[in-house]
């Protein structure tokens, strides 16, 4: 993967702002229990305590992991294959052969929206990868891309087959 | 041009919804806030405008693009999905039309894209001139396909000619030892023990009221001996009842199974859907040289005795039947025992295995109500587990990497399974590894087949990374020349 490509820079920020807004949901819903089980059960107010404190942490960590995740999310598509790479400590490569494409999904939630990002889900009969975040430009260009590349490589494999 | 569902959805969606949650916003607005009837009205008026509302935007957002090779299917109120599915790709269109539709027109269509795991795109009462348009451009974009001859597998023994035809039927005394050798039995004799302080009703009263120590030992011992014969006679009971006359059909390409006592299940395949096949072998049966086949298929089979991820093709088979069993039934397959090889990993595994300790420190509250012998047993056979677990797994890892297939061997939870996996169906691969074993010989190698509905991940750990290499290259060697 010498030619693999970083997700745009505005990522961090939607990243940021999609784990801020995920922190704030905690400390709502640890409000509205502790409120509840004070009320009903005020004997394992702790334990609510407990989980949504590590809720709390967990949230806090992915913020603080957001120019780790940045820095080592990558991706590359060539005429055969969509590579993906993530992780330094823990890292993961993936490879899938355009063949095996079936659809292209482009999803653009509230947050992507502001930054002007799409993610794009490559969708193979078996699971499906994401690309968290890239330019609606490029997002749409990427999917034609895949969807043609996936399309030609099939016709080639299918008149290739028959003329043998 | 974008076209969208009939208007007359937004009331159909709004009246199904306010029926199907009437109770809940009958009873709880007053269980929660203990109003009056009128307030009580207003909270449901205002739900159903709130309802109602929500139909309408989605009225707006929702919408489909007929192009000429793909169908644009745009959704999403807040967070935009747009899923683009390529004519060729539909596998199926479902038309639904409720008879209270029909002077206006209207269908319902589900559509099966190739992805099993996503959900079908459903295009909520659309004209039928839309329906009809989507089905002509999908007969139209197979029809302009040239079609490929279906070729199952390149190795194939029996040529397509010769009418290939094969029947087994199980015998009772295979179901008796699949019985007797399946681990099924541990949950039911936890379910039977559950009923311990009643047992002693079944028993001869002599075995209890005898206040000799000797005799009580006696009535425990009687009643665990009930246990376990009851536990394993409704365990066989089930086994009996679920594989009763299994038999295997094959004719030309089909297989047909059929099995069961009460509930006769038929379920037929087409071997071109067969992804890969999987031999099972359980920590019990390894000392009887016993198989389970299992088959990962494309589509789904609606069998309703797979409890299972997989679909059984065969309940028990001897190791030293399998050669003929798959030349008899599955010669696509190319079957060969995997030689044993001389792993090195041991240590690996075993450290790895150590992640089997942190269920540990719950056992402090056992520690903590005076049980100490039995945490102390509990620990011992965590340990005892670790160490086989371990061992297992650095002697069953073994790959054999074929012209056109993989063959993987691999342990999971003392359970080995082999794995024949041709090429073509391996959806995508990758390598997951930590740091620490960057500049190791060894590496992990994961790689997804689809298996019904859903997907099956084999991951193989500390293979070495000549190994890994070598299933790259022969995997990137046949995906370009499919």
């Amino acid at each position: 993967m010498n030619n693999a490509q970083q997700l745009p820079i505005s990522i961090k920020k939607a990243w940021l702002l999609d784990r801020c807004f995920n922190i704030l949901i905690t400390l709502l819903l640890m409000l509205i229990s502790s409120l509840l089980v004070s009320k009903f059960i005020p004997t394992y107010l702790w334990l609510t305590w407990l989980v949504f404190g590590l809720g709390f942490l967990y949230e806090s960590l992915t913020i603080l992991l957001i120019p780790y995740h940045y820095k080592f999310w990558r991706y590359q598509i060539t005429a055969n294959y969509v590579y993906l790479q993530s992780g330094f400590f823990f890292r993961k490569h993936t490879t899938i052969p355009i063949n095996r494409v079936q659809n292209v999904n482009l999803n653009q939630g509230p947050i992507l929206r502001i930054f002007k990002l799409q993610a794009v889900a490559i969708v193979t009969a078996a699971t499906d990868f994401t690309i968290d975040g890239i330019t609606e430009v490029e997002a749409n260009a990427l999917s034609q891309q895949i969807i043609t590349t996936a399309r030609k490589a099939r016709e080639e494999n299918v008149y290739s087959s028959t003329s043998t | 041009m974008y076209i969208r569902q009939h208007p007359l959805n937004i009331f159909k969606q709004t009246i199904s919804t306010i029926f199907s949650t009437a109770l809940f916003l009958i009873v709880l607005p007053s269980f929660l806030f203990k109003i009056n009837w009128l307030s009580n009205l207003v909270i449901i008026a205002s739900i159903c405008i709130l309802i109602f509302s929500f139909y309408c935007l989605q009225y707006y957002f929702e919408y489909f693009i007929i192009e000429d090779e793909q169908l644009v299917f745009y959704s999403g109120i807040i967070s935009k999905k747009i899923t683009k599915i390529p004519f060729k790709n539909i596998q199926a269109i479902q038309k639904s039309q409720a008879w209270y539709l029909k002077p206006f027109q209207l269908v319902t269509l589900s559509i099966e894209n190739n992805t099993q795991h996503a959900n079908n795109v459903i295009l909520p009462l659309i004209k039928q001139k839309y329906a009809l348009q989507i089905d002509a451009a999908r007969h139209q974009e197979l029809s302009n396909q040239v079609l490929k001859p279906i070729v199952l597998y390149p190795n194939t023994i029996h040529h397509d000619s010769t009418p290939f035809r094969f029947h087994y039927q199980i015998s009772n005394n295979e179901l008796l030892i699949y019985g007797l050798t399946s681990l099924g039995i541990f949950p039911l004799l936890g379910v039977v023990g559950s009923f311990y302080n009643h047992i002693s009703s079944f028993l001869p009263n002599q075995l209890f009221k005898t206040p000799s120590a000797k005799l009580s030992l006696l009535g425990i011992i009687a009643t665990l001996l009930f246990i376990l014969f009851f536990a394993s006679g409704l365990f066989l009971f089930k086994t009996f009842s679920r594989y009763y006359h299994f038999t295997i059909k094959r004719q030309k390409h089909v297989i047909t199974i059929e099995q069961g006592l009460f509930n006769r299940n038929i379920t037929h395949f087409n071997l071109k859907n067969v992804q890969a096949i999987n031999l099972e072998q359980s920590l019990l049966r390894r000392f009887f040289h016993l198989y389970t086949i299992n088959i990962l298929l494309a589509t789904n089979t609606n069998d309703d005795v797979n409890n299972a991820d997989n679909l059984v093709l065969m309940p028990i088979i001897s190791e030293y039947k399998l050669a003929k069993f798959f030349a008899d039934v599955l010669p696509e397959f190319d079957y060969q025992a995997l030689k044993h090889q001389k792993n090195q990993v041991y240590w690996r595994y075993l450290t790895l295995s150590l992640w089997f300790l942190v269920w540990l420190p719950s056992l402090l509250l056992l520690w903590q109500f005076g049980l100490h012998k039995l945490t102390i047993f509990i620990i011992l056979l965590d340990v005892i587990f670790i160490l086989i677990h371990a061992y297992l797994s650095n002697k069953d890892l073994a790959v054999a990497i074929k012209p056109q297939q993989l063959h993987i061997r691999t342990t999971k939870l003392l359970t080995k399974h082999i794995y024949l996996i041709p090429y073509r169906h391996i959806q995508e691969l990758g390598q997951s590894e930590s740091i620490f074993l960057l500049n190791s010989l060894y590496g992990n190698l994961w790689l997804d087949v689809r298996n019904q509905a859903n997907f099956t991940r084999i991951n193989l750990r500390y293979l070495q990374r000549s190994t890994v290499a070598k299933i790259y290259q022969q995997f990137k060697a046949t995906t370009q020349t499919e």
